[in-house]
């Protein structure tokens, strides 16, 4: 079973990995190849993969690039174990979490090794040493309630979008049904069946535009393709997930039945946006100071010291009233 | 079977429950979200503990935070800020209570008439509406608001702008003047100290100026709920319902009930009508589902909810208007850089404007870090210095329009949050057919499909692009004369705050849902009362006031229609919703 993998994964990084020479977002290559019509595979409106199924391609597919970081001479050679059970499930977490902290650091640059590789190192305190993308991988993990419908379009837009770029999809479409059924255990005993990990998707969302924007960053330091990337590489993805000819989501787009084109990539198009905001408001909050049970904050956020927020921390009341303009009080009824 | 439901207790609902009940039906008033009955002790000051939108206090979610938010579909880079619970969004806004623009209602003749929305006007007259707007300035209170630094700040720039004064509750030309707002004026040590323990009720009244109107206002600590500065209907229009046996001979307490989320409106035909019948609930703890039947079914869930909930329950739509005509206010975001101490994270969030009659409106808005940077992210035109998805307009404000990220955001940020003044541009948007709420393909959850919130990133009538432009024009020209530094021009991706009109009440039946006394067109004794009622964008003004007289009227077209009542507003004198009998009772 694994070997199955091992070997597509080898062959396909032995025949180049983006044999198109996409080498730029802006890959015609990847729009001169429309799909003849607006079926599925499977000639039907809803396509039959599972939420099972994307889950594991998805897990293999982060398995794929974040052996990059683990074995960044060889990342063909995906090691047997890594397609079982915990450690897989491990290795596709891990790689979320370094997608989170690449993004985190889009927003606010730490002296962290992120911040590092995208080319904006700072000594002042950032979001990545106090779980900005652990803050942040949570919330995309169960801020939508993303169900199979959604779930079974991304599966067949990425493996066809990649296919259509040449990159060989069949690691991620191929997995057995044993193979797929632990891993499924795995992930439904951690996710309930009504919410898919918001995370993954989104990860692997960045990461398919990383490798179009830079194939190179398919091995390197750091765990993910788009930690990999510059600040500017980064911010070419974005452009790509939401400019106004969205590239990106229109090769996953057209791929997808008809009833959920739009609805698909809009909403990856709102993912995409929401991404830099949500994450903004995260890093600059109290994220994982705050105690519910006692209301305490505590330490200190790093944001609140860098913006000089509430240097006595959260009050009640200020001594801000400076009176009434014009010492006007009221404005009659009928004035 | 009850005199009326009403479904939702945001910011119109619980208006029409509150005054129907002082006139004594008996009225069931369901809310899909939570009741936070006891908020010092459930809310708090911290920008994430309230507002994340996954697991905040203020959430579009049931009552129980560990379950997910409830999913809505939206199809582009927006968000849509909107609350669940008793209060609604009300529970999160400012306090803001402009009138809306004379202009937008029928039979304006005005020297500027034809600078409006005039193919959707209200089916009604200005001068008709002037008592229903009195009427809720009284009972909630609206007052005029006090000054903080923030505000002398923008009153300078104002008047160096060249700007006059208004001193009318009415617009009636190009002005600036403090808010008129529903936030208590501070009294005793409010606005004072930051001593909380000199901050108690009665030592404090009012408002005092902790700067975290946002995250739910239970300030002055230990004042009786319906004395809590902020007037959010959870603190004005629902104690005055619950006491409404105390403050109206014959009135009737109305009853809420909360975490009921309405799964359908029940109806049937009865001759050449359809009639709504009553409706059907289900409490989302325990999963039971209820139904109940009412003589009046009064739709309240929110100008996105409230097209949902119609197109779940089957009712008819058939000049597909339903949903429809969605505005928003196409919102803009201008901040500027001070050397000096601005106040923007003290006071009231936001308590001086500028109107421009035909245009829109300007407010100056005070926030908190996490909210700062979200503004400061959200952008149509890209990444400053990286990308501009096409836009990344220059003008008078400095450098390229788009979100600040990287090194720049982090060093306007460490420049530190009460250095900065934020505007937000309030845009008078047409009415635009193509924007609205539409059943989700998306899996449908407990409670039907979800609802899909189409709204065009650009696609705005050529006036509505007009009107935002001339108003980051002045935005800019205003902060430059109050003496910022630097000038920022964000170009905001929709931030769906003020949202009304997709189920509009307007003169023609050909591009509206109901008739002008707020009924529905093709469903008899169901009636709409929140914002999705307003005929259009009110020429910019925030749309509670608005949305809340005209829930007034909608009362009192209920009273007479369906219980053979008669009109209060022209007769009798408002119950102001901090009255002492109501305090007894909290």
């Amino acid at each position: 079973m694994v070997d199955y993998a091992a070997r597509e994964l080898t062959h396909a990084a032995n025949q180049s990995f983006l044999p198109n020479g996409a080498t730029c977002l802006n890959f015609p290559q990847s729009t001169t190849h429309p799909r003849p019509d607006a079926l599925t595979p499977s000639g039907g409106l809803v396509d039959p993969v599972s939420r099972r199924t994307f889950l594991s391609r998805a897990s293999m597919f982060g398995a794929l690039v974040s052996a990059g970081t683990l074995l960044p001479l060889a990342p063909w050679s995906l090691p047997r174990a890594s397609a079982q059970g915990g450690t897989l499930m491990d290795s596709v977490e891990a790689f979320s979490l370094d997608t989170m902290r690449g993004i985190c650091v889009m927003v606010m640059p730490g002296p962290d090794p992120w911040s590092r590789q995208q080319g904006t190192p700072r000594t002042d305190p950032g979001p990545v040493e106090v779980g900005g993308g652990e803050f942040m991988k949570d919330l995309f993990d169960n801020y939508l309630a993303m169900g199979d419908q959604l779930a079974r379009p991304l599966a067949l837009g990425l493996g066809e979008a990649l296919s259509d770029l040449g990159v060989r999809a069949e690691p991620f479409l191929g997995l057995e049904e044993e193979e797929g059924r632990r891993i499924d255990e795995i992930l439904g005993y951690v996710y309930s069946d009504r919410v898919l990990p918001l995370s993954l998707p989104v990860a692997l969302l960045f990461n398919f535009g990383a490798l179009l924007a830079a194939p190179t960053s398919i091995a390197g330091p750091l765990g993910s393709p788009f930690s990999r990337l510059s600040l500017t590489d980064k911010f070419r993805v974005l452009e790509a997930i939401e400019g106004p000819v969205p590239e990106l989501l229109s090769v996953i787009d057209r791929s997808l039945p008809v009833p959920l084109r739009a609805s698909a990539s809009g909403f990856l198009r709102f993912a995409g946006g929401i991404l830099l905001q949500g994450t903004a408001f995260g890093v600059y909050s109290e994220m994982n100071a705050y105690d519910p049970a006692t209301g305490v904050v505590e330490p200190r956020p790093v944001s609140w010291d860098l913006t000089h927020y509430r240097p006595d921390g959260l009050v009640d009341g200020h001594d801000e009233f400076i009176g009434y303009f014009q010492d006007r009080t009221e404005v009659p009824a009928d004035a | 079977m009850r005199d009326v439901i009403v479904i939702g207790a945001g910011g119109g609902g619980p208006v029409v429950a509150a005054e129907l009940a002082g006139r004594g039906l008996d009225v069931l008033v369901l809310e899909g979200g939570p009741r936070h009955a006891d908020p010092a002790n459930q809310w708090s000051r911290a920008e994430n503990d309230a507002n994340n939108p996954n697991d905040g206090y203020f959430r579009f979610g049931p009552e129980d935070r560990s379950k997910p938010a409830w999913f809505r579909e939206w199809t582009t880079n927006l968000f849509a800020w909107q609350l669940s619970g008793v209060g609604g969004t009300t529970q999160h806004y400012y306090g803001n209570s402009p009138r809306p623009m004379p202009g937008v209602f029928r039979g304006y003749v005005g020297a500027d008439a034809g600078e409006y929305d005039t193919e959707h006007r209200f089916p009604f007259s200005y001068d008709e509406f002037v008592p229903y707007l009195e009427w809720v300035e009284a009972t909630l209170p609206v007052q005029t608001a006090a000054m903080g630094t923030k505000e002398a700040l923008m009153f300078r720039g104002c008047e160096g702008a060249g700007l006059p004064v208004q001193t009318s509750r009415n617009i009636t030309r190009p002005a600036f003047r403090p808010q008129q707002n529903a936030v208590l004026q501070p009294g005793g040590n409010a606005g004072r100290t930051d001593r909380s323990d000199l901050l108690v009720y009665p030592a404090a009244t009012g408002c005092t100026f902790c700067g975290h109107c946002f995250q739910g206002c239970y300030t002055p600590l230990r004042a009786p709920r319906n004395l809590l500065a902020k007037r959010s209907t959870d603190n004005s229009y629902v104690p005055l319902g619950l006491a409404a046996d105390a403050v109206r001979p014959g009135g009737r307490p109305f009853e809420l009930l909360a975490d009921s989320f309405v799964q359908s409106i029940r109806h049937e035909q009865q001759g050449p009508h359809v009639v709504a019948k009553g409706v059907t609930w289900r409490n989302n703890t325990t999963g039971e589902i209820f139904s109940e039947d009412a003589h009046v079914v009064v739709l309240a869930g929110g100008a996105t909810e409230s097209p949902r909930l119609w197109f779940n329950s089957g009712l008819p739509n058939p000049n597909d208007w339903v949903g429809r005509g969605h505005t928003d206010h196409f919102f803009d975001w201008v901040v500027g850089s001070f050397d000096e101490y601005t106040g923007n994270s003290k006071g009231v969030n936001s308590a001086a404007r500028m109107d421009y009659p035909g245009r829109g409106g300007i407010e100056n808005v005070g926030l908190g870090p996490a909210i700062q940077a979200f503004t400061l992210s959200l952008s149509d035109s890209g990444a400053r210095g990286f990308y501009g998805n096409g836009r990344g307009f220059t003008g008078s404000w400095d450098g390229p329009a788009g979100r600040l990220v990287g090194n720049e955001l982090k060093d306007l940020m460490m420049g530190g949050i009460d250095h900065l003044l934020n505007l937000l541009v309030i845009t008078d948007d047409h009415v635009e057919p193509g924007n609205r709420i539409t059943p989700s393909l998306f899996p449908a959850d407990e409670n039907g499909a979800p609802a899909k919130i189409d709204i065009s990133l650009r696609g705005r009538k050529r006036r509505t692009l007009e009107n935002r432009e001339f108003m980051v024009r002045e935005a800019v020209k205003i902060l430059r004369a109050a003496g910022a530094k630097k000038v920022y021009r964000l170009d905001w991706a929709p931030l769906l705050l003020h949202v009304h009109s997709s189920m509009r009440m307007g003169e023609s039946e050909r591009n509206s849902v109901l008739e002008s006394t707020a009924e529905a067109r093709w469903v008899k004794r169901l009636f709409i009362a929140d914002n999705s009622a307003l005929a259009n964008s009110l020429g910019g003004p925030n749309p509670t006031l608005t949305t809340q007289a005209l829930a007034t009227r909608t009362a009192e077209k209920i009273f007479r229609l369906y219980f053979d009542g008669d009109t209060w507003v022209d007769k009798e004198a408002p119950v102001e919703s901090t009255d002492p009998r109501i305090s007894a009772r909290m």
